[in-house]
């Protein structure tokens, strides 16, 4: 199974699979985990702001969307760090970006 | 672990739309899933084929990218393959940058994709791609291949 578990700043918990919208509880998400199999990616708790996203590829008919990596992060500052793990391979990468 | 294909209807409304002087035609990369420039002779440049991503589903796109995945049996070199993007249709836009190598692993992390600016939310740029075929090459039936790359959050 593969998807990201939330907590919010009032204590309720929420997961990808169970229907919650990401843009719905994002503002006030003070933990984030990512799940992949047998794997669970933690970020620190209490951060200003968190993030999660899947990078997707499509082939120019649409009909073959697939993800290619989801990964997890938090603004930290004027940076962006996102640990990414590959949906093939499973491998972790951690990646600094300034905004 | 293997490729996790979407299946949900949210997403599967991913498509590119080709157009045409202004007239879109977008049926013609549903059914091959790439675009062929037409019949191309050695020095010459293929028509410009201008196309755009769009998602349909309710969630946002960003940090789009296209990849050139198959040369379509053409021998890679610079300025061959030109791309341009621009936030207005224009029929009159001729592609001036190019793609600097061919994607060759299909990662959305390839140092040869080329990042498109949204034009909206759901929406990229307009991007208008051609081939400018070198004297020494040659072009017959091979099928050109390009391949989206894009985050979204659900």
């Amino acid at each position: 199974m593969k998807y990201w578990y939330a907590k919010t700043k009032n204590g309720n918990e929420y997961n990808e699979l169970d229907g919650t919208k990401w843009n719905e509880i994002k503002d006030d998400v003070i933990a984030l985990r990512l799940h992949v199999d047998e794997q669970i990616v933690s970020l620190p708790p209490n951060m200003e702001k968190y993030h999660q996203a899947k990078t997707a590829s499509s082939d120019f008919n649409g009909n073959n969307v697939t993800i290619e990596s989801r990964y997890i992060g938090f603004f930290l500052g004027n940076n962006i760090v996102r640990v990414r793990v590959d949906e093939k391979s499973g491998n972790v990468s951690v990646e600094v970006e300034n905004k | 672990m293997t490729n996790t294909t979407i299946t949900t209807n949210s997403i599967s409304t991913v498509e590119t739309v080709r157009f045409s002087r202004g007239q879109q035609i977008d049926q013609i990369s549903r059914k091959f899933g790439a675009f062929n420039f037409g019949t191309i002779g050695p020095g010459e440049t293929s028509e410009t084929i201008i196309t755009t991503l769009r998602f349909n589903a309710a969630k946002a796109i960003s940090n789009i990218k296209l990849g050139l995945i198959d040369t379509g049996g053409i021998t890679f070199a610079n300025d061959i393959f030109r791309i341009t993007t621009s936030p207005a249709y224009d029929d009159d836009i001729i592609p001036t940058s190019y793609f600097l190598g061919v994607n060759s692993n299909g990662s959305a992390s390839n140092e040869y994709n080329i990042a498109i600016d949204n034009l909206s939310g759901k929406m990229s740029e307009y991007v208008y791609l051609n081939i400018n075929l070198p004297r020494n090459a040659n072009y017959g039936a091979g099928v050109v291949r390009f391949k989206w790359f894009f985050d979204y959050d659900d």
